[in-house]
């Protein structure tokens, strides 16, 4: 056998056995590293900006970046605004990519999410007031809150007579 | 775009270079789709730059030069013929070229002769490794020991499972000057083993 690892002319290939658990034992212990979660992720993030850089017209149009903040013509359908580049400063990429928000169509935005909220959020202070109004109500079943309570009011009214007096 | 979308490393089968070539013909399209190579290819990658440089900060330094240079450079790549011009071939080429600048950028950032850079993997901690045994922890010292062309290949072979056109394509070698590299890699590393004769 030459040192190659190729086998002589003529001879049957013999492997050295050293050889062969040498490489046993190497496939054993060099593992695959796999690099953090977080760097993978913010390795993708940075590709994903440098990928909207080099995209063509074309293929932003054909494939807009989803935007986080869809919008909803008059038409009923959404107009996802692409996010701008970073790099598009030059007058050459700021034609390849468009600002988030300008069409005319846009001006009117239905905000139903922003309305529902208000509306909930309404409903729940109407309800918290409605449940402290009938908690502060109903008689405590607790002898030290009713004794407190009464020692409040007679002090209010005592506070009612002497401003009354002095008027 | 670049999303997860898978989480288990995936272990190339033999063949995938079709899988590859729909792929790359997709991402010089529509760079979007370069995310579907980057998944594949980082962990291959990094484990490369890992091997070789030896310590987890500048593997990952050395990964992201590796794919943002791809992916500006993916116009420019031609698959021609098979095995020896793939797309695995040309990623792994890009990061052989980091690796070397890198390297010489250490060795002067560090104001240390350029030897010290061949002795760089020599840093592997093994046991932060959590190798599984004391045997893999020698085999570590064993390749960290090699000399880095030998190292080179046996790091291709071994991590990650090339082929011997594969690893020449990438080190710029015949195929028969890497089965040389490998076969006294070998050598080397049984010895250091306790299992072979001094060559």
């Amino acid at each position: 056998m030459t040192e190659a690892g190729q086998p002589a002319r003529g001879r049957p290939a013999v492997v050295d056995p050293d050889l062969v658990e040498a490489a046993r034992i190497l496939r054993g212990a060099l593992v695959r590293v796999h690099p953090s979660f977080r760097f993978e992720e913010r390795l993708a993030t940075r590709l994903g900006a440098a990928a909207v850089a080099l995209a063509p017209d074309d293929v932003g149009d054909a494939h807009p970046w989803p935007d986080p903040i869809p919008f909803r013509g008059p038409d009923g359908f959404d107009h996802g605004a692409r996010v701008a580049s970073p790099a598009s400063s030059s007058p050459a990429e700021g034609r390849r990519w468009r600002p988030t928000v300008v069409s005319p169509n846009l001006v009117r935005l239905p905000r139903g999410a922003l309305i529902g909220g208000a509306i909930a959020s309404g409903v729940s202070l109407a309800g918290a007031a409605f449940l402290a109004r009938r908690w502060r109500s109903r008689p405590s079943r607790s002898p030290f809150a009713r004794a407190a309570r009464a020692a409040h009011r007679a002090a209010s009214d005592r506070a009612r007579a002497v401003r009354g007096g002095m008027a | 775009m670049f999303g997860r979308t898978r989480t288990e490393p995936e272990r190339r089968p033999p063949g995938g270079a079709d899988v590859d070539r729909a792929a790359v013909a997709a991402a010089k399209r529509h760079p979007q789709r370069f995310a579907v190579l980057y998944r594949k290819y980082l962990p291959q990658v990094y484990s490369f730059a890992f091997y070789e440089l030896g310590n987890h900060h500048d593997a990952e330094d050395l990964t992201e030069r590796v794919f943002l240079s791809a992916l500006s450079a993916l116009p420019r790549f031609e698959e021609r013929g098979v095995g020896a011009s793939t797309f695995r071939v040309w990623l792994f080429r890009i990061a052989r070229n980091a690796i070397s600048n890198q390297r010489r950028a250490l060795a002067r950032r560090r104001e240390a002769p350029a030897a010290l850079a061949e002795h760089l993997p020599s840093e592997i901690d093994p046991d932060r490794l959590t190798l599984r045994n004391e045997e893999h922890g020698q085999a570590w010292r064993a390749v960290a020991r090699l000399p880095a062309d030998r190292r080179r290949a046996i790091i291709l072979r071994f991590v990650e499972e090339m082929s011997t056109a594969e690893i020449a394509a990438i080190m710029g070698r015949s195929e028969g000057a890497v089965r040389v590299l490998i076969h006294r890699a070998l050598r080397s590393v049984a010895r250091d083993l306790g299992r072979g004769s001094a060559s």
